[in-house]
């Protein structure tokens, strides 16, 4: 067979180009951002919103509930069924105080691979527990309560969380006096009614007029714009993120991450502070620790109540602030804010993190199972400029 | 046998905007002479700022992020020719790169992405339907070339796909008209794809390797076109990708392949034509209404030739 030159030429720049479009593949993934240094209070507009239900039930939209006509139902295994409206909380609160609850809000699938769904509020509202009580729960009956939001999404909470309170005066708030050596950590509030969020009024966005927080569950557990709790004596597992396959408990292990500087992040050499926080629905965090190129592991430093009470006031009027002697210094439940100094010489560098709570909670090497969240030892790579 | 063929140049651009990159499949009515050749190189640009969730509602492609979070820049090399009488064969590859952003990072993957090769038989050979209208039956496969198909994103689903359609065309004067229906079979067959480990706290830029079963889907298109002079065409086309499956769960950055996907897109396209073996096609697309799928615009600029090799 001859080949004239023309062809020759012609098979060889095509062989060529599919040769060079075969090896000039790449996988990038550029950071936007050096770092977020984390407030330990979120702003409104700056705390996440994410709609469990957004994705997994037909036709979803956001309720937009008019505060004078919502109510709440409380049925089920009781014997005095309630119909709740907001001016029976308000006047709950007026009569005993409003709750005002530090919660770091941190939804199941908030990852290295979905950065961002984590943050910390200040929540007001008036504990659940009293109103069941009123409404008679049958508690030899009933093991669950089955939770209802305007947007069908659903959840529970098995009744034997609510049992939190020691029997003393912690019982209108549902504390657990709890205070056994471990910094007070365990200190915990049961389910709250919340009406408000950083004293604001709840926003639509995070389920007004009223939704559900549990101090120490993931995101899903907190129910928005709730309009009924039915008291059942079916212990099964019950909620739409439960029928998605994530953890029927809810409860959030201890989880670290650093937010400055970021994956892939470029910088210059020298000082520099890295930062974070770590946070676990367990237990208070008891430690948080940094390994730089696989190196020692060396604790990094956690911000002080007084800190974090000089850079973010609305904590003040917490409870955990308020009656700190209950709680200790970090709080379960609550984001400890960490930062450690390193001197960055130039080059790539590969730095760990790992945190650990008071109940002996320690971050995994790995963690595939992202059904009850990921929480493996945090990654992060940077390079340094000379 | 009566002649069903249509003027070259509008073979040349129902081939051309079939083979839309954003679209669903190379289908077409009409085959092509024996040795008869049509290439096409594209650039395709795809923008999205909206993703259509699994029950048909706009959102945001990514949370939190205002304005555009998923850009498709690719270059698709295209060529068919007959081999046969009545016989076309065909073959197409992708070169993607896709962008896609979250609210910290931009994540981003150049790299072949699928080859597809299919035949198109013209079954007006076998019988000729009422009216004289051109007929044929094209299938195809549609095959990774190796890439990891978990990263974020991933220049393609990572499994083997087959097709098969039976379509249908008309020329009446300046006008034409051709539609189709097909099947695709998303096979459940991974193994020319390959993965990487990846532990979503530990990892950026990936997500689990997993097989999803990503779920037939049903096939339609119909498309007219208009000659007024021997150089210019112009065009619209409506073509919908229905998956079998209902869609149950949707997408995101994270989770960036839409395992069953159901949409429209239309859009139109002009050919300048001056030479028989030079052209320019444009060609512009929306997407109406889908179900897990992208809500993106698209343009496609591209130079095809159509010579006799033999």
């Amino acid at each position: 067979m001859v080949v004239d030159r023309r062809r020759f030429l012609q098979t060889a720049g095509a062989g060529l180009l599919g040769a060079s479009l075969w090896r000039c593949g790449y996988h990038e993934v550029i950071p936007l951002i050096d770092g977020v240094e984390v407030p330990f209070v979120s702003a409104i507009g700056e705390h996440y919103v994410k709609n469990g239900a957004e994705g997994s039930l037909r036709g979803w939209r956001m309720p937009d509930l008019d505060p004078a006509g919502w109510s709440l139902v409380i049925d089920g295994l009781v014997e005095r069924p309630q119909t709740l409206t907001l001016a029976d909380l308000e006047a709950e609160a007026a009569a005993n105080g409003r709750v005002e609850l530090l919660k770091t809000m941190q939804c199941v699938v908030d990852s290295a691979a979905v950065p961002g769904l984590v943050g910390t509020a200040r929540w007001g509202g008036v504990p659940l527990l009293p109103w069941l009580e009123r409404a008679g729960i049958d508690r030899s009956r009933a093991k669950r309560l089955h939770l209802f939001g305007a947007d069908d999404f659903t959840g529970n909470i098995p009744l034997d969380r609510l049992d939190v309170f020691d029997g003393t005066d912690g019982i209108a708030y549902g504390i657990d006096g709890i205070s056994d050596g471990m910094s007070g950590g365990r200190a915990m509030y049961a389910p709250l009614l919340v009406t408000h969020m950083n004293g604001e009024p709840l926003p639509r966005s995070h389920g007004a007029p009223v939704r559900l927080v549990m101090a120490d569950a993931y995101g899903y557990a907190n129910i928005k714009w709730l309009t009924r709790i039915t008291a059942t004596d079916d212990d099964s597992a019950f909620g739409t993120y439960q029928d998605a396959g994530f953890t029927d408990e809810a409860t959030s292990p201890v989880l670290s991450k650093m937010t400055a500087p970021i994956d892939n992040a470029r910088l210059p050499s020298g000082p520099m502070t890295l930062h974070g926080f770590a946070v676990s629905g367990a237990a208070a965090v008891e430690a948080v620790e940094v390994r730089i190129d696989g190196g020692e592991w060396q604790r990094a430093r956690l911000a002080t109540r007084a800190e974090v009470r000089a850079t973010a006031p609305l904590v003040d009027e917490a409870v955990q602030i308020t009656e700190g002697e209950r709680f200790g210094w970090p709080l379960r439940g609550v984001w400890a804010i960490w930062s450690l100094e390193w001197d960055a010489p130039p080059g790539k560098h590969l730095i760990e993190l790992r945190a650990r709570d008071h109940a002996g909670g320690v971050q995994p090497e790995i963690d595939f199972e992202i059904a009850d969240g990921v929480n493996a030892i945090a990654v992060t790579r940077v390079e340094i400029d000379a | 046998m009566p002649s069903r063929r249509l003027p070259s140049t509008w073979r040349a651009l129902c081939v051309a905007l079939l083979l839309t990159p954003a679209l669903a499949a190379a289908q077409g009515a009409w085959t092509r002479p024996v040795g008869d050749v049509y290439a096409k190189v594209a650039y395709g640009s795809a923008t999205a700022a909206d993703q259509y969730t699994f029950d048909g509602r706009r959102k945001p492609y990514a949370d939190n992020v205002e304005g555009a979070a998923f850009w498709d820049r690719s270059v698709y090399m295209y060529a068919e020719g007959g081999v046969a009488e009545g016989l076309t064969a065909i073959a197409g590859l992708a070169y993607k790169r896709v962008f896609v952003v979250d609210e910290a990072f931009r994540y981003e993957r150049a790299r072949l992405g699928d080859l597809r090769l299919g035949v198109r038989y013209d079954l007006g050979h076998w019988w000729v339907p009422p009216g004289e209208l051109a007929w044929a039956v094209n299938g195809w496969v549609e095959a990774p070339t190796g890439y990891v198909r978990n990263t974020i994103p991933a220049p393609g689903a990572g499994n083997v796909d087959v097709g098969l359609s039976v379509d249908a065309g008309k020329g009446f004067g300046l006008w034409y008209a051709q539609g189709g229906l097909g099947l695709r079979i998303r096979t459940p067959w991974y193994g020319l794809s390959g993965t990487i480990a990846c532990s979503p706290q530990v990892h950026r830029g990936c997500v689990p390797a997993e097989e999803s079963d990503l779920g037939d889907e049903l096939l339609a298109r119909a498309e007219v076109g208009l000659t007024p002079w021997s150089w210019l065409i112009v065009q619209g086309l409506v073509e919908a990708t229905v998956s079998l499956v209902e869609p149950e769960t949707g997408f995101s950055v994270s989770q960036p392949t839409p395992t069953h996907r159901r949409y429209i897109k239309t859009g139109g396209g002009v050919m300048l034509r001056p030479w028989r073996f030079a052209a320019l096609e444009v060609q512009a697309f929306v997407t109406p209404w889908g179900q897990n799928a992208v809500d993106s615009v698209d343009l496609f600029v591209g130079l095809s030739s159509e010579v006799g090799v033999w």
